[in-house]
């Protein structure tokens, strides 16, 4: 019978999912650390038939699906704030963050600010993992490139190491799963961490006082927006027509 | 007596079939690397009733810079050549990513070919020339396998931008462009009119069908009133 409304609305879920990416991506357009995210489409195609695995060409498409969204990991734009707890990784690498119940997520936002005990941790409250605890008497507290952090302690005029960050990095980033708050947790397809110095080969730097923005480029949503909703217009109308010659068929005798 | 009711019934299911085919390419119009399908019926294949063959239109999609290290658009006919659970596939869409075993692969997860087999990458920061070959700063780490057809009629796609292909094999002679994805060669008013030439063929097929009927029915019922 006629695949075509069937295929059309695959068409208009597709877009539809687009759309709703896109929102998405331009939601954040101002969110540190946030990387937008892709949309993949695949055609689907029915199953063959002996005599279409034997070679003979016959039409089995069934339309379009989503095959994946995935984020985007390439660098956005780096800010500079003059606040001393913003960091920022000039390459690639994740800090790690430990939540409330322990568990280790990921994230390129670097706004970190001191919270009631001392330590280090995110905007969400989420802890860096490597536990660096600020004394209250410090002061002029400096992370290096190599994500070494000193201050000066009390009335001291020598510098004190008192920690240093260790960035994150997976085999396959692309695969990270987002689970909001700017934060990814591993998946079995991204790979486990493995953690290095900042500034290592295949790890950033850290900029103190940079914040790194969301990789998100209007002019690029605007024309995705553009080419979704006339596809979508387009669907729609694909729609319209096979309903008319439905409509046309069932009227064959008239 | 019936022929014509039969020509007429067989022409609508050809309609029908051109239908999918311009609903399936519409509904792929953002489908990386997709290429349209067009349904060919021929006088021979409506005699028979069979359903008509579809033929995979080549031509080149347009090119949308993405600015990502993996992501591949080929100019040309020619295709990337995919390992797909043991069977090797050709594929167009080129946005690869690496899985966590280090492979390069496809957008469904299907491992990308290298002229030494599958390909390996530890980096996304790679250089990919026009040939297909793969640099780390002046080290090449292997080529793409990149091929072409000889005979398209052979191509069936299959499900996830992939299609089987049992003939000759020929000499790829196009280029990759790095840092772009090639879009679907879909041309949105060539499928609108097309569309609108079907709603009117059907029509068309409709009216005959109608006039026959009339025919007919003066044939058996008013032939020798009054």
């Amino acid at each position: 019978m006629i695949d075509a409304l069937y295929i059309s609305a695959s068409g208009l879920r597709s877009q539809q999912e687009q759309i709703d990416v896109i929102s998405n991506n331009v939601a954040n357009m101002q969110t540190p650390g946030f990387k937008r995210n892709r949309v993949s489409f695949a055609e689907i195609t029915g199953a063959l038939t002996d005599a279409q695995a034997a070679g003979s060409s016959q039409f089995n498409g069934g339309g379009s699906r989503v095959m994946s969204t995935l984020p985007i990991f390439s660098e956005g734009e780096l800010r500079p704030t003059n606040n001393a707890s913003d960091l920022a990784i000039d390459g690639e690498g994740f800090f790690e963050l430990e939540n409330s119940s322990g568990e280790k997520v990921y994230t390129r936002d670097g706004q970190f600010r001191i919270d009631g005990e001392g330590y280090l941790a995110s905007v969400s409250g989420m802890r860096l993992a490597q536990g660096i605890q600020i004394p209250p008497d410090a002061t002029d507290v400096r992370v290096a490139i190599n994500g070494d952090i000193t201050a000066k302690l009390g009335t001291d005029t020598e510098r004190t190491q008192i920690g240093s960050i260790e960035l994150a990095t997976f085999p396959s980033s692309d695969s990270l799963q987002s689970i909001g708050d700017n934060a990814y947790v591993p998946t079995d397809a991204s790979g486990a961490a493995s953690f290095g110095k900042p500034g290592d080969t295949g790890y950033g730097k850290l900029q103190q006082g940079y914040l790194e923005m969301a990789n998100v480029d209007l002019v690029d949503e605007m024309s995705n927006l553009v080419m979704a909703q006339r596809a979508y217009q387009l669907n729609a109308r694909v729609l319209q027509a096979a309903d008319q010659i439905l409509e046309t068929i069932n009227n064959l005798r008239r | 007596m019936t022929d014509t009711i039969q020509a007429v019934s067989r022409s609508l299911s050809a309609d029908i079939n051109t239908l999918n085919a311009i609903s399936h390419n519409i509904a792929n119009i953002n489908t990386p690397g997709f290429r349209a399908e067009r349904s060919v019926a021929s006088f021979q294949s409506q005699l028979a009733g069979e359903a008509p063959s579809v033929s995979v239109d080549l031509s080149d999609g347009p090119v949308a810079d993405t600015g990502r290290s993996l992501d591949l658009a080929l100019r040309g006919k020619g295709f990337f050549e995919i390992q797909r659970g043991g069977e090797t596939l050709l594929a167009r869409a080129g946005n690869f990513r690496i899985d966590n075993e280090g492979a390069l692969v496809n957008a469904n997860g299907d491992h990308v070919l290298g002229t030494a087999g599958p390909l390996q990458l530890t980096d996304q920061q790679v250089r990919i020339d026009k040939k297909g070959e793969i640099w780390s700063g002046d080290r090449s780490l292997g080529s793409l396998k990149l091929v072409d057809v000889a005979d398209q009629s052979r191509l069936v796609a299959l499900d996830g931008g992939a299609f089987r292909y049992d003939g000759e094999l020929s000499e790829f002679k196009g280029a990759v462009q790095q840092g772009a994805i090639e879009k679907a060669n879909v041309d949105a008013a060539d499928e609108s009119i097309r569309l609108m030439e079907l709603t009117r063929h059907v029509e068309s097929v409709q009216r005959a069908i109608s006039i026959y009927d009339k025919a007919m029915d003066t044939g058996i019922n008013r032939i020798g009133e009054n």
